[in-house]
């Protein structure tokens, strides 16, 4: 069964995304902050990662570039209110397989986790 | 704006307004004080109340509207000590409260919101400058204040969103 | 370009901001939420409160504080009651479930704010070119015009203009569903006039 990691401050989102995909059959593992999503990655080795991008102590954008440099094969989709152009441009270019803008529906979630996945 | 019922009427000292009273069923009120300073002013022997809303440290090259007399601390707080010095209040006599001042937008941008503690600053200097000392004082934190002066007694009470009303 | 001549350049973006956040809104609480049509005046006046009930309205709400190729600040507001209807709207519970703000709420009232005040600034970034981090949020539960005076005085101080930007969300009722405020820094109305001519 994939395991998930899903970052975000928000204890709502946290609780939201891993509705989501335990539902849909997943195991999931969370974390708080950048931080605490590189130490669980390489703790964990999930098979793949939904990484919000504003957060304290480190930001999504960091820890995807701390994360792939441990893991060049890392997937890791962002799921952010942050819907900006060159904000999309920098995380594809940082190695992000895919970018989802808040509030991103169930369907958009489990198809995004799927691509990952397989 | 006044609302008006049998005993009392509540009047509304906006941001930047002052408001002067004898009239014992008034209730002067300024509403959801953040950073903003209320001043209370009470004579008990001339039963003169006064209740002014400050909203910026210094009118230094500013200009004063005349809409909005006490939107500085330096010349609200002369407006309103004149003001109270024409209608017979006695500067000695005055009873002074202050409150407001507060950084209400959480400890952690406190950094981007000095405003409240300048505005602090601000009025106790001023008041200071004109040698009235502040009977009372509930200044800064990261609560909003409201402020009101019952004109019948003279008395001042503080209340915030979460806590009754008390008094200073 | 006069801050006079900003108003109506803003005019497109904002409305822009507005249906972004509004789609947000929308989303999260699968309701259809619709926005007026973003107020953009320099200055502001305590009206801006009216659109939430009033002087005396406890609101519950977020902020984010902007920082990048411009800063500035952001509050997403709603009366008490409504705040609590998101919250069980967002979390699939029956309307009157959460009755209060307990930590979870919270939590869900913060991200609303996050995802509403993001999206309106992602406009803003979008239509003029910037980049614009937005903070990571913080609950507000206080009196509206503490929280409205406070941001206008903080940028009033910063001397020049204020330029305040507000859009009022409904839901199907007509009940007001949210507001939204937006001011930059006066020091990044330079920049703002740059990118808007």
């Amino acid at each position: 069964m994939a395991t998930i990691l899903v970052v975000d401050d928000a204890a709502f989102m946290r609780m939201r995304m891993s509705k989501i995909l335990t539902e849909a059959g997943y195991e999931v593992i969370q974390a708080e902050n950048g931080l605490e999503a590189v130490e669980k990655y390489q703790a964990a080795k999930p098979d793949a990662v939904l990484m919000d991008i504003t957060m304290p102590e480190m930001d999504g954008l960091t820890a995807l570039k701390e994360i792939r440099k441990v893991d060049p094969n890392a997937k890791v989709a962002m799921v952010t209110a942050l819907g900006q152009q060159q904000i999309v441009l920098e995380a594809v270019k940082s190695g992000a397989k895919d970018f989802l803008v808040k509030p991103a529906e169930a369907d958009r979630v489990l198809a995004a986790v799927s691509k990952l996945c397989n | 704006m006044t609302t008006t019922t049998a005993e009392a009427r509540r009047i509304s000292v906006g941001i930047g307004q002052l408001a002067l009273s004898r009239d014992p069923r008034d209730v002067l009120v300024a509403y959801g004080l953040g950073s903003c300073v209320g001043i209370s002013c009470w004579d008990p022997e001339a039963k003169v109340a006064a209740l002014a809303h400050i909203l910026l440290p210094s009118s230094e090259g500013k200009r004063v509207d005349d809409r909005e007399p006490a939107r500085f601390a330096d010349s609200g707080i002369d407006l309103l000590l004149q003001r109270l010095a024409e209608a017979g209040a006695v500067r000695r006599r005055l009873i002074v409260k202050v409150a407001g001042g507060a950084a209400v937008l959480g400890a952690a941008n406190a950094e981007k919101f000095k405003i409240g503690v300048r505005n602090a600053e601000a009025i106790t200097e001023r008041l200071k400058h004109h040698g009235i000392r502040v009977a009372a004082a509930d200044l800064g934190g990261t609560k909003g204040r409201t402020m009101e002066l019952h004109v019948a007694t003279g008395k001042t009470f503080v209340r915030t969103a979460a806590s009754p009303a008390s008094e200073l | 370009m006069a801050v006079d001549e900003l108003i109506p350049a803003l005019a497109s973006v904002a409305a822009d901001g507005a249906v972004r956040a509004g789609r947000g809104l929308s989303g999260l609480m699968g309701q259809e939420i619709s926005i007026h049509v973003p107020n953009i005046r320099v200055g502001t006046k305590n009206d801006a409160c009216d659109a939430v009930g009033g002087e005396e309205t406890v609101v519950i709400g977020s902020y984010l504080s902007i920082s990048g190729d411009i800063t500035g600040h952001v509050m997403l507001l709603f009366p008490e009651p409504r705040a609590l209807e998101c919250v069980d709207l967002m979390m699939g519970q029956e309307p009157g479930t959460t009755t209060g703000p307990d930590e979870m709420a919270c939590s869900a009232i913060s991200e609303l704010g996050n995802i509403v005040g993001s999206a309106f600034v992602n406009a803003l970034a979008d239509h003029l070119n910037l980049v614009l981090h937005p903070s990571p949020p913080q609950v507000l539960h206080e009196m509206a015009i503490a929280l409205v005076e406070s941001v206008y005085a903080e940028v009033l101080s910063q001397g020049g203009d204020v330029v305040m930007m507000d859009a009022v969300f409904e839901d199907q009722k007509g009940r007001t569903a949210g507001l939204l405020i937006v001011a930059p820094d006066p020091a990044s109305l330079g920049a703002l006039q740059r990118v808007a001519a």
